[in-house]
């Protein structure tokens, strides 16, 4: 059988016609609030230590 | 006797990808393909009948456009069905199959698809063309008075710089902002539902550095373009609604906690059109351009142009251009300027943390000492969490790209060595140009 599949690759079958392509999962996400913006937020009231 | 078998069931649908090896929509189980007329046909054989000599029998007979030979039938089960892990030798086996590497980290259910599929059809009433026509043209209106009512009494930085959050609002915030943002996921679900899909469940996770909520909408796969596109705009109209709701109830009352809640809203749309994340805008380009698996392609267009550049500086054979199309090639060189950006500013951001965190932690301390018990312990808990998420994700972005960049250069060694054997059989043979 193997033989065979090697034959046929050999005599240059159109492998492209039979292509089966794996597509990604659609997960349609959406970022929650980043960490800086918490952390912006929280230090509005008494100004940011990083600045 | 050879025998073959489906992994798992089987459920095949026409695209209208006029690419002929995107004519067909194949879903095995959850894994869901692209595939020609042939082997789309091939496959619902299978499903049908188990032995070789039966299946071939079936094959050959009918159109010649999707008749196969012996030898074909056998050589696309052995090198594109059982490598892919969807037909086995053996009845109820999967094989071994190398899943398509996950984006989602930590992912958890929040809402499992069977409420998503009770919540989603009474929704998708406002995906009717004069419905959503009308529902966009007076949320933007609504929130445009807003908007102007706000630059007349001050910037939003102004508005905020006065605001003290107490443990009641910051808790009236988080809850406003997970409504908003499973609303937003709710949208996908409702056009999904409104096209022809049925949705999945409704999850949070970890992308990047960023803690994500999702809708699993993977069965839109098989939706028409223009569907598709509703599907992924789904997310932004739903926010845009919630938006306008919030607008209305913040020039009613005044709250800043709203104000905040608008902030969080207005940021996170124009982010998630960002098509170079996996937010609802790379589904968007990926869709409206016909580019499946855009991340991958985009990949492998970088690497090979990558790999002709070394060849050029090796002097070697110049290898032959990858075809592709214009919007993949802008979307990879577009996408690598970006991603250069965002790790360098992920770099300094890593290191200005690190730098300042002494500071950081006499303020958070000396802030815990002066509130009241509870609210340092919400506070201490929220800040301990956003830490963990920060770092947590930076590791995985770090993973990303060394992986990566460990993939390109092998790619390009690859190349280049490929390409130094061939010409130098060329060479022997005379006829190198």
């Amino acid at each position: 059988m193997d033989m065979i599949v090697n034959e046929q690759m050999k005599n240059g079958v159109e492998f492209a016609e039979f292509k089966l392509t794996e597509l990604e999962a659609r997960l349609e996400m959406a970022a929650l609030p980043m960490a800086d913006f918490w952390y912006c937020c929280k230090c509005f009231n008494g100004g940011c230590p990083q600045d | 006797v050879n025998q073959y078998f489906l992994a798992n069931t089987l459920a095949i649908s026409e695209t209208d990808d006029p690419h002929p090896d995107r004519r067909f929509c194949i879903f095995v189980g959850t894994r869901v393909f692209h595939g020609s007329e042939r082997v789309a046909r091939l496959l619902d054989t299978i499903s049908q009948v188990a032995e070789l000599d039966d299946i071939v029998a079936r094959m050959t007979e009918g159109d010649s456009g999707s008749a196969m030979s012996h030898e074909q039938v056998l050589a696309a089960i052995e090198t594109q069905l059982i490598p892919s892990g969807v037909v086995s030798r053996t009845s109820g086996s999967a094989g071994e199959v190398t899943q398509r590497s996950p984006y989602l980290f930590f992912s958890r259910t929040l809402i499992s698809a069977t409420m998503v599929g009770r919540v989603a059809p009474p929704l998708s009433a406002l995906f009717a063309p004069a419905t959503a026509i009308a529902t966009v043209l007076l949320c933007t209106g609504l929130l445009l008075l807003w908007l102007v009512g706000l630059a007349q009494s001050g910037s939003i930085s102004a508005a905020l710089s006065d605001f003290d959050m107490s443990l009641a609002d910051s808790s009236l915030f988080y809850l406003l902002v997970l409504v908003s943002f499973i609303m937003h996921e709710f949208g996908h679900a409702a056009a999904s539902h409104r096209f022809g899909s049925r949705p999945a469940e409704i999850g949070i996770g970890l992308y990047l550095v960023f803690p994500v909520l999702f809708c699993n909408v993977t069965q839109a796969w098989r939706l028409p373009r223009k569907a598709r596109v509703a599907v992924n705009l789904g997310g932004v109209y739903f926010q845009l609604i919630v938006c306008a709701v919030l607008a209305a109830c913040q020039l009613a009352t005044h709250s800043d906690v709203l104000t905040l809640v608008m902030y969080a809203n207005l940021v996170s749309m124009l982010v998630t059109l960002n098509p170079f994340f996996r937010f609802d805008g790379y589904w968007i380009y990926s869709d409206l351009f016909r580019l499946p698996n855009l991340r991958d392609s985009a990949r492998e267009v970088t690497i090979a142009a990558l790999g002709r550049a070394a060849r050029s500086l090796l002097r070697l054979t110049p290898g032959a251009a990858v075809a592709s199309k214009p919007a993949l090639r802008l979307y990879a060189w577009s996408s690598m300027l970006f991603f250069t950006g965002f790790i360098g500013t992920m770099l300094a951001g890593m290191w200005r943390l690190a730098s300042t965190l002494p500071q950081l932690w006499g303020a958070a301390l000396e802030k815990y000492q002066r509130q009241p018990p509870l609210e340092a312990l919400v506070d201490a808990g929220g800040h301990a969490m956003m830490l963990a998420i920060y770092v947590l994700g930076c590791i995985l972005t770090v993973g990303f790209i060394v992986s990566a960049l460990r993939h390109a250069v092998l790619a390009v060694r690859q190349a280049c060595s490929r390409t130094a054997l061939t010409a130098g059989v060329t060479a022997a043979q005379g006829t190198m140009p």
